[in-house]
């Protein structure tokens, strides 16, 4: 998780119920989310080395979504499949196609 | 919008289901529900909940469930309104099986509890919503207005005559306040994972 939401030590076994789990807080994966709460909770803000503050949580949410989105503008386009009408995508190997000869 | 910001009820396109599925009971002095920022008229769900203070697991905090027979649990929200004042009548009834010396030990340690402070409670619908009443400790602050619960009346410990009666307890938690119960969004994992250790 990134270095922003970083937990104390002492509280890496803390549980704090949210976002459907009951996972100690050393082993969540949105700790993003508890900051967000910690705006609302000063509990849950001193659960953090560094409590992010509503500008840094915004920002990281942005740079995610920035992240995802071309992560999946990079996948391969997928292969087009042999439907009706579309019978000149279809290929032929070179064993068919002796075949036909 | 010239004296109050009114607005319409949003019906969810998908089956509803009645019902109490599960309740839990807890001290509210031991837990610290999050609220979170209001982003529309009314108030916000409860989105966390965490262990209040000094309140451990091994100490005797936590959620403790209570195995109430099937199809008999059972929350009413009644207001009533006098004037420029109002309340909601709180009212959870549940059936619990089986005269024995752990349903007397439950009931009389409720009783106690509820004399000397109060209890809290969360419900889970057949929905899969879960509400929570008596609540004590919000955003680490302790709430204003206390929502105190009571062992009400209404309740009756019995053997049943024929075999296949009902044989056990009908248990009434009933507590006024000022508005409906909050939602918990947290999800049920949330509170299952800060399970008591039954003593019962």
């Amino acid at each position: 998780m990134n270095k922003l939401f970083a937990i104390k030590e002492e509280f890496k076994s803390t549980i704090i119920g949210f976002n459907g789990s009951g996972l100690p807080l050393g082993e969540r994966n949105d700790l993003d989310k508890l900051a967000e709460m910690a705006l609302q909770n000063p509990a849950l803000a001193n659960l953090f080395v560094s409590a992010p503050n509503a500008d840094q949580i915004k920002a990281f949410k942005e740079q995610r979504l920035l992240d995802q989105t071309r992560d999946h503008a990079a996948q391969p386009a997928a292969e087009p499949t042999n439907t009706p009408g579309n019978e000149s995508h279809e290929t032929h190997s070179l064993d068919e196609e002796e075949e036909h000869t | 919008m010239l004296s109050i910001q009114v607005s319409g009820y949003t019906k969810q396109c998908d089956p509803i289901t009645g019902g109490v599925s599960r309740v839990f009971v807890f001290d509210p002095a031991d837990m610290d529900w999050t609220q979170g920022a209001i982003t529309a008229p009314g108030l916000a769900a409860y989105t966390a909940v965490g262990l209040h203070g000094g309140a451990t697991i091994l100490g005797g905090s936590g959620f403790f469930e209570i195995g109430f027979d099937y199809l008999e649990g059972d929350y009413k929200g009644t207001p009533s309104v006098k004037g420029s004042s109002q309340k909601y009548t709180h009212q959870l009834t549940l059936h619990l099986p089986e005269m024995s010396q752990r349903l007397t030990n439950f009931i009389f340690a409720m009783q106690s509890a509820l004399t000397c402070t109060s209890l809290g409670f969360v419900i889970v619908l057949n929905t899969g919503k879960i509400f929570i009443m008596g609540e004590k400790i919000v955003n680490a602050a302790e709430l204003a207005a206390v929502f105190r619960v009571i062992m009400g009346d209404g309740g009756e410990i019995g053997s049943g005559k024929a075999m296949d009666d009902p044989q056990g307890a009908t248990v009434v938690f009933k507590g006024d306040y000022g508005r409906p119960l909050n939602e918990f969004t947290g999800g049920i994992a949330a509170i299952t994972a800060l399970a008591g250790t039954p003593i019962f």
